[in-house]
């Protein structure tokens, strides 16, 4: 009856710690269009951070920028959604919005252009294109453009 | 109708009228747009203004703003919220779609709501500054979803698209139907303006005659007379000569009494008519006039025909027919036919003879008109005028490999 006593405890508690259904964590960082950058350079490395309750990967490039030299970590878009392969050490053009946490710097991309292609992942505002809109059937992209 | 005439009476009013329809509506859609639109900013205002008050509520309890926020993420039409000390940095903030938070710092400071588009529809943003006990100052950025305004505003498009689409459709079997109305009125009265024009011409024709065979037929008797007193009383050598002068003057008299019963106007006195009966009596009686013995004769019918009608004239129409199809078959077959079609009754008389040009079949019903050596040009004519004063019709048309045919169509026989 104890050892019961301290499972339903331990559970409660656990309880407590998710969040309720249907709602969502407050986010660390969102799309701020006032801190958009765009860069130039290599991917160096591809994640693929376990997000969405680990239901699904989501994938990271780290970038090396062509002229600085500086290293990005760029959020591009649930591994789904993106529908091309990305290799390391390829070339990549992106438009996102700039954060840095830990001493990284990061971005959230809002365009990505490789090989001649030009993938939409959010809105001008930021809007993920993953979750509805025009384009939101596998990484919307166009012609040479960016 | 010419087609001037077809666009200024039937597609202009049909224009005009959807112009207007779609002034109205549009005017209307505008009104109750602007209307609701105002409604629902208001009730967002209101909702607002609760959040507000609860999230400085709970802060004033000490709750943490990202806590705070945490509560209010899963409501439905909040996309997204953020709360912001006096100096508009974000503290905290929530959002229904990652890392959607289209805040920027050009929007700091707006006193007056706003709306974006989004892919997720329109979104109504709003920041609004409140002060907790304390002194602290806050400011509430909300971005509350108008999905349902846009939701219910398509689906008015949709009606409104339908609604004009059903208008369209509507409008346009009735102005064909009107336009069909009025074609089929005017095809009447010009058919009346024919048919009178024509009954002008056959009593014009009629006393006509009449005068020509009253003027000749007088001089005529005097002329026999003589011709009988020559007989009788002169010379006896001369009495073989006066002979074929008498034949000449009764010809000449006989011509004129057919001309004179021909064009005497129809008043037909109806009765039951057996179809069979008339044909029968009227092969009875101008059969003979086949030219050649090998020309067979034949009545079909289903099911006894019966019309109603004039007997005698009747009579009169297929003597005229038969002896005709006689006269144009030297070998070969003339049928007459007879058979129920709906409520009229249709009598075909065909031949295998030698035929009718197509120039000559325009004017075969018109008087004095004839294709034989010997005809007057009025047999059918006359039998036009019959079947027409019966309320038929008669055509004439080239038989199927052959010959000629000649189709008339009849009102059947009056019922009860």
């Amino acid at each position: 009856m104890k050892r019961l006593a301290i499972v339903m405890a331990l559970l409660l508690a656990a309880a407590a710690l998710l969040p309720a259904k249907g709602r969502q964590r407050p986010q660390e960082h969102f799309y701020s269009v006032d801190s958009e950058r765009r860069i130039e350079g290599t991917i160096k490395d591809l994640l693929f951070e376990p997000r969405y309750q680990d239901r699904a990967p989501f994938l990271v490039l780290v970038v090396e920028e062509k002229d600085t030299g500086a290293l990005y970590r760029v959020e591009v878009s649930p591994a789904w959604f993106f529908g091309r392969d990305l290799h390391k050490g390829e070339s990549v053009k992106i438009l996102g919005s700039y954060y840095a946490k830990d001493g990284v710097d990061n971005l959230i991309a809002r365009q990505l252009q490789a090989g001649g292609e030009t993938f939409r992942l959010r809105d001008s505002r930021g809007f993920p294109t993953w979750r509805g809109g025009p384009g939101a059937r596998k990484g919307w992209r166009r012609g040479p453009g960016m | 109708m010419k087609r001037k005439d077809f666009f200024l009476f039937f597609v202009l009013p049909f224009i005009g009228i959807l112009v207007i329809v779609l002034t109205f509506v549009v005017v209307n859609r505008a009104f109750i747009k602007k209307k609701t639109e105002d409604l629902v900013h208001e009730q967002v205002l209101a909702a607002a203004e609760i959040l507000r008050v609860n999230v400085s509520h709970f802060l004033e309890e000490g709750m943490a703003p990202g806590r705070v926020l945490g509560l209010y993420a899963g409501e439905k039409n909040i996309y997204y919220m953020a709360l912001l000390d006096d100096g508009e940095n974000i503290l905290a903030w929530v959002s229904r779609y990652e890392g959607y938070l289209p805040f920027s710092k050009k929007d700091a400071g707006r006193l007056e709501p706003w709306v974006i588009e989004s892919p997720a529809g329109k979104i109504f943003n709003l920041l609004a500054p409140f002060e907790l006990g304390d002194g602290r100052v806050y400011v509430l950025y909300l971005g509350y979803s108008l999905a349902s305004l846009d939701q219910m505003l398509a689906r008015a498009d949709r009606n409104f698209v339908a609604v004009l689409l059903m208008l369209g459709a509507v409008g346009a079997v009735f102005f064909t139907g009107l336009f069909g109305l009025q074609k089929r009125y005017l095809a009447k009265e010009r058919e009346a303006e024919a048919e009178k024009k024509e009954k002008e011409r056959f009593r014009e024709i009629s006393a006509f005659t009449s005068a020509v065979a009253h003027e000749i037929k007088n001089p005529l008797n005097s002329l026999n007379l003589m011709f009988e007193l020559l007989q009788k009383k002169g010379p006896p050598e001369l009495r073989d000569d006066v002979a074929p002068g008498k034949a000449e003057v009764r010809r000449i008299s006989d011509v004129i009494d057919r001309f004179s019963r021909e064009l005497k106007p129809i008043r037909p006195a109806r009765e039951r008519v057996a179809v069979r009966e008339v044909v029968e009596a009227a092969w009875r009686s101008v059969g003979g006039e086949c030219l050649g013995p090998g020309v067979e004769f034949r009545y079909e019918e289903t099911e006894p025909v019966a019309i109603e009608a004039d007997r005698n004239l009747m009579l009169q129409v297929l003597q005229n027919l038969i002896r005709n199809a006689c006269q144009a078959t030297e070998e070969g077959r003339v049928t007459v036919s007879a058979r129920r079609a709906r409520k009229r009754v249709v009598i075909r008389v065909e031949d295998t003879g030698r035929g009718l040009p197509e120039e000559a079949r325009e004017r075969l019903f018109d008087p004095f008109v004839t294709t034989k050596d010997k005809g007057m040009g009025i047999g059918l004519y006359v039998s036009r005028k019959i079947v027409e004063a019966h309320g038929g019709h008669i055509s004439a048309a080239g038989g199927a490999e052959r010959g000629t045919v000649f189709t008339i169509t009849m009102p059947e026989e009056a019922h009860g």
